[in-house]
């Protein structure tokens, strides 16, 4: 009971909910689009000849929306103690895989920073995922 | 229906990453440069030992033709 209260429900609660197909493709495939948005106006508006950092900069985004999320949730006190603890280790998690997305980006190989940009945009879209099953609706007045 | 929302989603996601290197072409890399900066000053030294060649078989024609 006790393995079950403190280690499997607040796991449960990181798996994304939605409500049907369109929150759920939004949640997860808007930040592709926001990669997207960053690399065409970083490319022709300000010129910018490479892309080593972006995975970094998608995993950050994602990081400080769900780190923000998590802050609003627990002051309101929506976030039940165990719970909050998982998102405090993910929270962490997340900032050390920030560095090491970084740290893909540093060599300037092409082919790295593409492999490190997937694996920035799929954190983002978890974070994305996570963040929207995190948020309390409001209910009555 | 969901979990083919969230399918969708991580795909685009993870696919998108894919257009960097078509948003970014390559640029060559500064070894290359100079590379060609070499090849290029290469060139030109062996044109001006041409020329001058060519200016002193002149000079020794015009000699002889004195």
């Amino acid at each position: 009971m006790f393995r079950s209260d403190f280690f499997i429900s607040p796991l449960e609660h990181l798996f994304p909910k939605f409500d049907g197909i369109l929150p759920a493709l939004l949640a997860t495939g808007l930040p592709g689009g926001f990669l997207i948005a960053n690399a065409l106006i970083k490319r022709f508006a300000f010129k910018q000849t490479d892309f080593h950092f972006f995975g970094g900069d998608m995993i950050f985004s994602g990081t400080v929306l769900f780190t923000s999320t998590m802050l609003r949730e627990m002051s309101l006190g929506h976030i039940p103690g165990p719970q909050g603890a998982v998102y405090w280790v993910l929270s962490l998690v997340l900032f050390f895989l920030w560095l090491l997305i970084l740290a893909m980006g540093k060599p300037k190989l092409r082919w790295l920073s593409v492999v490190a940009a997937i694996i920035g945009a799929l954190i983002f879209s978890c974070c994305s995922a996570i963040t929207w099953s995190m948020v309390v609706p409001k209910t009555g007045g | 229906m969901t979990a083919l929302g969230i399918i969708l989603g991580f795909t685009i996601s993870g696919a998108s990453a894919l257009l960097l290197p078509l948003i970014f072409p390559a640029t060559p890399k500064k070894n290359e440069l100079s590379e060609d900066l070499d090849r290029a000053a290469r060139t030109a030294h062996n044109l001006q030992l041409r020329l001058e060649q060519a200016k002193r078989a002149a000079e020794s024609e015009a000699t002889a033709a004195h």
